[in-house]
């Protein structure tokens, strides 16, 4: 072996280079290794069409938490913030869920009295139970066998946070977490169309439906980190992901790090019992005693590395992670942006065709049996309204996420269907936004087998399994291995399979990173 | 002589049907396997250590483990090195559950490069499969369509020589060939749970009963006689053999931690090689061989005059267990309990009282001084005995 390292870390994802840059500001020699031609992960923008650029993963940039930004050094770069978060299109005009319980409940008015009235206190409830989440999320999971003083000391801390939700706060945090999503709905509001879009919101990616047990827990995971009531609107920057990644690789180079790109990881190596090195794609070996695997979890523990170091019943939990990818995305290039009816200024936020919990349960209900949802479930972003290099000059990008589009389809597969899925959630936007066919000029499609191709999402999986109570906290990505060290010494996880999961960005290095930092 | 239909029938069961005398069946594995066939078991013990016995193992589990990846998958699931094997030998072993627990013994036979055949006294399938994952391998199961003699003690390679179209003398001990009897083709192995001589014979289902007919008849001037699990039992005791479910539990239907054991409680440490490929248990293994074993399968010989005396007390003879018991018997040492006996009997070859137990450390050492419960007339006593080593009986003939 010609080179050796204190830790290597796989992939240069957002995750892998807050470990990198927290492992090598504690001393370590570092090498981050990442396959791709440039950093970024699942961040990373790609070219759909000639001079059309678009990241599709990356409408939200995630809860990057203060910690992670703390131990990384890292200040970033200047933020985009609009005033509408998200806009559910639709008859009677647009329906909107602003930055401040106020804007929101101010647009509410025009809908439902009551519904304009309870929203702060919704809005309030859920932010409050949602902190309550986000600690969980800073931490090292927690072990069921804890003992340790500083274990206790910090399940203590827990406990006084709980304490601080109230009485009310502590029975509606239990109560909330198993529910079905609809349900919780219904207990708030009356409108459909809000109802319609939070349900939407909250499934965002999951196989389930709004009427699904523990839905409720995906509406509030994607409260952590955003403004109360902008459910998973947390960081958006005016470079957009390239400009967060490029922020922490810059802090991962400068505690001495060595980022190299084009450096496919092939086999994680094992002696006496230990991580030793890596294999890369190139042949060449390259020692060291920890590897921080953001390559994800399926693909680092039963294929980079020898099954034989793993115990059955690990490999069995490990496979029994479930994904069931359900999102697409069509890429658009279009000649000039479309009016949103009832909407002023251009379009910085999300606009979502959901018009009805019923509707988000039915396009549900299509995946359930292995179809495509007829009314597809749709979110339209356009990134080049704040990032116009995305675009050539004057064009403008429109990122379609398609939703249910389960990976595995029951009928004929997706090289077929691609183009078909593509056109009926185009004609759905059209429905909404009459001529925006027209504007038209370049079209990709990126259904589940291609996000796991081009993303590495296993079974196209935007969640990077499920996110689900089963699936979180000291159960991800498996129980009793949420603490990022994995079974063979030296072997750590990082990125959204692991904890705290998806749209937290950064925090699974930072763990990671601690767990592999000798005590 | 029928056998209700809610048990299996083994592809011998035409020929091991008519012998039956004393409707003594019983359930193994799901099939109906005679306890004996005559009314006592004392002639088919006798045979297996004076002429030649032939079981019907028909009930063992059997697979075909096969394919480019059989021989990294069964040393990933056992504790023995399978790459050292050489095609034609058979290897004794156990396997594990992740914390070194053992789920299973068996023996697996090398065919050939690529291809093994695994036994195991319950079905392990769904476990290979398991343990299969993202390996090129075929696991078949071949448990009905492999019928399994044992022909077993000092005559059976007579009696097998006599069958057989190729001589057996060259066959070493944990060895196999192909062979033929009877124009069947089939595999001959020096194998077997008794402790003596003998050979099993792995033979087509559709052949099973040319192959019986063939030894039974090259059998009868050497005293061939068929035998059941009764007189096997009292071999395989002497032999000092490990049986599942009489003498442990496997890990996978233990119902709390404490019914399990590892391959080194049950002193089966020469059939695990720790410096080989990963392995199932093995860091678990690694660990518990570094503080040593807790407790250890050792033999208990009772004391002739601490069992007669209590008899004795009562104007009875000695009552001694012909038939193994196969129960829990508390083993003491002055006043604690240091174990229990899992299985006993009266050895009729070597006229001694002896059983297979768990001792905890530090008391499982040979010639260890223990007590063993017993009950004479409604009355709970303890017998003198001693730890032992095993096997209690180890012939030269065995190997030779």
């Amino acid at each position: 072996m010609s080179r050796a390292f204190d830790s290597v870390v796989i992939g240069a994802s957002a995750d892998g280079l807050v470990a990198a840059a927290v492992l090598a500001r504690a001393g370590q020699r570092v090498l981050v290794l990442e396959a791709e031609r440039e950093p970024g992960g699942t961040l990373r923008a790609i070219e759909f069409a000639p001079g059309y650029r678009a990241a599709p993963l990356a409408g939200d940039l995630g809860h990057v938490h203060e910690d992670v930004l703390r131990a990384t050094g890292t200040v970033l770069p200047a933020k985009v913030v609009p005033d509408d978060c998200a806009v559910a299109l639709g008859d009677g005009g647009v329906l909107t869920i602003g930055r401040t319980p106020a804007a929101t409940a101010e647009g509410l008015r025009r809908h439902s009295a009551k519904d304009a009235a309870a929203w702060p206190a919704f809005a309030a409830g859920m932010h409050a139970i949602a902190g309550f989440l986000g600690e969980l999320y800073r931490r090292p999971a927690f072990a069921l066998d804890a003992t340790g003083g500083r274990e206790l000391l910090s399940l203590a801390g827990l406990g006084m946070r709980y304490r601080a939700l109230g009485r009310r706060g502590m029975a509606e945090l239990l109560r909330t977490l198993p529910i079905a999503l609809a349900d919780l709905l219904d207990d708030w509001f009356e409108d459909v169309r809000l109802k319609g879009l939070l349900a939407a919101i909250g499934t965002a990616d999951l196989p389930q439906g709004p009427m699904a047990g523990g839905t409720a827990l995906a509406l509030l995971h994607r409260q952590v980190g955003a403004a109360p009531g902008a459910f998973g609107d947390r960081l958006r920057l005016q470079a957009g992901g390239t400009a967060l990644v490029t922020a922490l690789a810059e802090r991962a180079r400068a505690g001495g790090a060595l980022i190299e790109t084009g450096a496919e990881v092939r086999r994680i190596l094992v002696h006496d019992d230990r991580v030793a090195g890596v294999v890369l794609a190139s042949g060449e070996e390259i020692a060291c005693r920890r590897v921080i695997s953001g390559a994800g979890v399926g693909r680092t523990l039963l294929e980079l590395l020898d099954t034989a170091h793993l115990d059955t019943e690990f490999i069995d939990a490990v496979r029994n992670i479930r994904h069931r990818g359900v999102t697409s995305f069509v890429l658009l290039g279009l000649d000039g942006l479309p009016a949103i009816p009832g909407h002023a200024g251009p379009p910085a936020g999300s606009y979502w065709i959901a018009p009805s919990v019923r509707d988000v349960e039915r396009a549900h209900d299509d995946a359930k049996y292995g179809r495509i949802s007829s009314e597809p479930v749709i979110e339209l972003r356009f990134p080049s309204v704040t990032q116009p290099d995305l675009a050539p000059p004057g064009r403008h990008v429109a990122v379609l996420r398609v939703q249910y589009t389960p990976w595995r389809l029951r009928e004929g597969d997706w090289s077929s269907a691609r183009d078909a899925m593509a056109r009926r959630a185009i004609a759905a936007v059209e429905r909404q936004l009459p001529g925006f066919t027209a504007r038209i000029a370049q079209q990709s499609v990126l259904a589940p087998p291609d996000l796991e191709a081009r993303f590495g999402l296993p079974e196209g999986a935007v969640s990077r399994g499920e996110v689900a109570l089963d699936q979180l906290l000291f159960m991800r990505p498996v129980a009793g291995c949420g603490r990022h060290a994995m079974p063979v010494p030296g072997l750590y996880l990082c990125g959204a399979g692991t904890h705290p999961g998806p749209g937290l960005t950064g925090l699974s290095g930072l763990l990671a990173a601690r767990a592999a930092l000798p005590r | 002589m029928r056998i209700p239909h809610t048990l299996l029938t083994t592809p011998f069961h035409a020929r091991t049907a008519p012998l039956m005398q004393g409707s003594n069946w019983r359930r193994w594995a799901g099939y109906a396997a005679a306890s004996c066939y005559e009314f006592t078991h004392d002639r088919e013990y006798a045979a297996v250590r004076n002429a030649a016995a032939l079981f019907d193992v028909s009930p063992l589990r059997k697979y075909l483990v096969s394919g480019p990846d059989a021989t990294r998958l069964l040393d990933r699931v056992v504790t023995r090195s399978v790459p050292k094997t050489q095609p034609g030998q058979v290897i004794y072993m156990s396997w594990c559950d992740a914390r070194g627990k053992v789920i299973d013994d068996g023996t697996i036979t090398r065919l050939g490069e690529q291809s093994y055949r695994m036994t195991a006294a319950e079905p392990n399938l769904r476990w290979l499969r398991r343990n299969a994952f993202g390996m090129d391998v075929r696991i078949e199961e071949v448990s009905e369509r492999l019928g399994a003699l044992a022909l077993q003690g000092p005559l059976s390679r007579a009696v097998l020589n006599a069958a057989a179209r190729d001589p057996v003398d060259g066959l070493r001990y944990f060895r196999m060939m192909d062979n033929r009897i009877a124009d069947v083709d089939l595999q001959v192995s020096r194998t077997g749970y008794t402790g003596d001589l003998g050979y099993e014979i792995w033979v087509p289902e559709q052949g099973a009963l040319a192959v019986w007919d063939a030894i039974m008849a090259a059998g009868r001037d050497f005293g061939v006689m068929p035998a059941g699990i009764w007189a096997l039992d009292v071999a395989r005791i002497e032999a000092g053999l490990v049986m599942l479910d009489v003498d442990y539990h496997s890990a996978q239907h233990a119902m709390i931690e404490a019914q399990k054991s590892t391959p080194l409680e049950l002193s089966l440490d020469w059939s695990v090689t720790l410096d080989k490929a990963p392995f199932n248990g093995r860091r678990a293994l690694a660990a518990e061989k570094a503080r040593g074993p807790a407790w250890r399968f050792v033999g208990i010989e009772v004391d002739w005059d601490s069992l007669e005396r209590p008899y004795r007390e009562v104007d009875l003879t000695p009552a001694l267990p012909m038939v193994a018991w196969r129960a829990s018997v508390p083993v003491y040492r002055g006043s604690r309990q240091v174990g229990y006996a899992s299985s006993g009997v009266w050895s009729p070859l070597l006229k001694k009282y002896l059983a297979l137990a768990h001792i905890e450390a530090p008391h499982f050492l040979p010639d260890t001084p223990v007590e063993m419960e017993m009950t004479v007339e409604h009355r709970r006593l303890r017998a003198s005995a001693r730890v032992r080593k095993l096997p209690f009986f180890d012939p030269p003939r065995k190997k030779a």
